[in-house]
């Protein structure tokens, strides 16, 4: 008797540790998913030096972190996704000419910090990684709205920054000036609560 | 694309050709020395139309499509030592094996690195470079297939929108022509030169196959040119007393660029320009 309670004490101990520890156990309450419909990413680049040419990525996943009321983000872009209303045009942009998709299918900015500059704008550091080069990157991000409806918790970020593609191998046309080595690149996120 | 692209990215490198060939004539008299000039002048300018193209190649390469480069010139290298060892540059077939192995080690674009696919580069260096010199006597016909066969390939990396690829096949086949017009004007002793363009051939092949960003190209399109070159030789081999053998045997290499050239080009939707 003495031997089966020396057993079954710690045991049911153990239980009630384990439920305790799952109830006490936060639930990622802050961890947002991108919703790749609503969140786009645009580009643009100076054509021949005349008219701003634009294109999208369509398919923008990842996901949006909260933590202490800081953003932290991990956004990735699926180059396959591009789209410049010119299938001839999206395959070059695919080629090694330029994103070398087969390669490099991807690319992703991560932030490492964050810091609030005003009313719902955050400046974010991180590491953008394109064309298989990986670079520092500071960005101004903007949240654009948090509610909640039948949808859940959704949240809202914008950004726009620019970066220069020759620092990432990607010089096709610029020492001819057929297209501007400076990009400006608009990400719009929305994100819902996990 | 605007002329002056075409002048830069091709001119340059036929004019690098043509002066290392001019110096060859002058430089390395001897029949047996005569193979360098050529060796350096097709050498040469490659490493010219990739710089054009994307600059000094880091090595290891950043892209696995340099590759390309850094195995043409490494079998240049080799090209160059094989007349400097008496008995060595009779070795066609050994050469080619050895560029195979070489091309079968380095040339692992993306999507093609299991071993079958390691050894079909190995066989097809090695077929369609004893093809292009063994078989196909007098060396002109070797300049004159891989002057079509680059310019074809050429045509199909510009039509699935790979301007570099297209730049610098269409700058080795000028090399190519240029090559041939010297060869007719003063003919020279060209062994080892085919490996170095039976790299270029089965190099530009498989790496427009590999990144192939349309549907428009079927995949076999990529692959006729270089088939030709093997079935091209056989020909010649088999109707070498026919009078008009020669004729034949390229007649099968020009149909081989052109069928599928002509195809991607019907195929592929007008009105979309690449950048510019």
């Amino acid at each position: 008797m003495i031997v089966l309670k020396l057993l079954v004490i710690p045991l049911l101990v153990g239980l009630s540790m384990l439920t305790t520890a799952q109830e006490v156990e936060p639930v990622n309450e802050s961890s947002f998913q991108i919703d790749p419909v609503h969140s786009t990413a645009i580009f643009k680049a100076h054509h021949l030096g005349a008219g701003m040419f634009y294109g999208r990525f369509n398919d923008v996943t990842g996901t949006i972190l909260i933590d202490e009321g800081m953003p932290v983000f991990d956004v990735t872009i699926d180059i396959n996704s591009v789209d410049t209303n010119s299938e001839k045009l999206d395959g070059h942009l695919k080629s090694p000419d330029f994103f070398n998709v087969v390669e490099f299918p991807a690319m992703t900015f991560k932030s490492s910090s964050a810091k609030k500059i005003g009313d719902e704008k955050y400046e974010v550091v991180g590491d953008i990684t394109i064309h298989g080069v990986t670079k520092p990157l500071t960005v101004l991000m903007a949240k654009t709205g948090q509610v909640s409806n039948r949808r859940g918790e959704l949240i809202g970020f914008e950004t726009e920054f620019n970066i220069t593609r020759s620092e990432f191998g990607m010089s096709y046309g610029v020492d001819n000036g057929v297209l501007s080595d400076e990009i400006t690149v608009i990400v719009a996120l929305e994100a819902g609560r996990k | 694309m605007n002329p002056f692209d075409v002048l830069q990215f091709i001119g340059i490198p036929v004019g690098v050709a043509t002066v290392m060939m001019l110096l060859s004539w002058w430089l390395l008299p001897t029949k047996r020395l005569q193979p360098v000039g050529a060796v350096l002048a097709v050498g040469m300018s490659c490493l010219v139309a990739f710089l054009l193209q994307e600059g000094i190649p880091s090595v290891p390469p950043t892209q696995k499509w340099h590759w390309l480069v850094l195995t043409v010139l490494l079998v240049s290298v080799l090209a160059c030592m094989y007349p400097l060892f008496r008995g060595w540059d009779e070795l066609i077939v050994l050469q080619a094996i050895i560029a195979g192995v070489i091309a079968a080690v380095l040339m692992q674009f993306p999507s093609q690195s299991a071993f079958f696919e390691r050894c079909i580069v190995l066989f097809m260096v090695l077929f369609v470079s004893v093809g292009l010199r063994r078989l196909t006597i007098p060396p002109w016909h070797m300049y004159l297939a891989s002057w079509w066969i680059l310019a074809g390939l050429s045509i199909l990396a510009l039509q699935s929108s790979f301007a570099k690829l297209a730049f610098f096949a269409g700058a080795m086949s000028a090399v190519a022509a240029t090559l041939f017009v010297l060869q007719l004007i003063k003919p020279r002793e060209t062994k080892s030169v085919q490996m170095i363009f039976g790299i270029l051939i089965v190099g530009c092949s498989l790496c427009g196959l590999a990144y192939n960003q349309t549907e428009t190209i079927h995949q076999i399109a990529w692959l006729l040119p270089m088939i030709g070159v093997p079935i091209s030789a056989v020909t010649y081999f088999i109707c070498k007393n026919l009078r008009y053998g020669a004729m034949v045997s390229l007649g099968i290499i020009y149909v081989f660029v052109s069928y599928p050239v002509i195809l991607s080009i019907v195929t592929t939707p007008t009105g979309d320009e690449l950048w510019p």
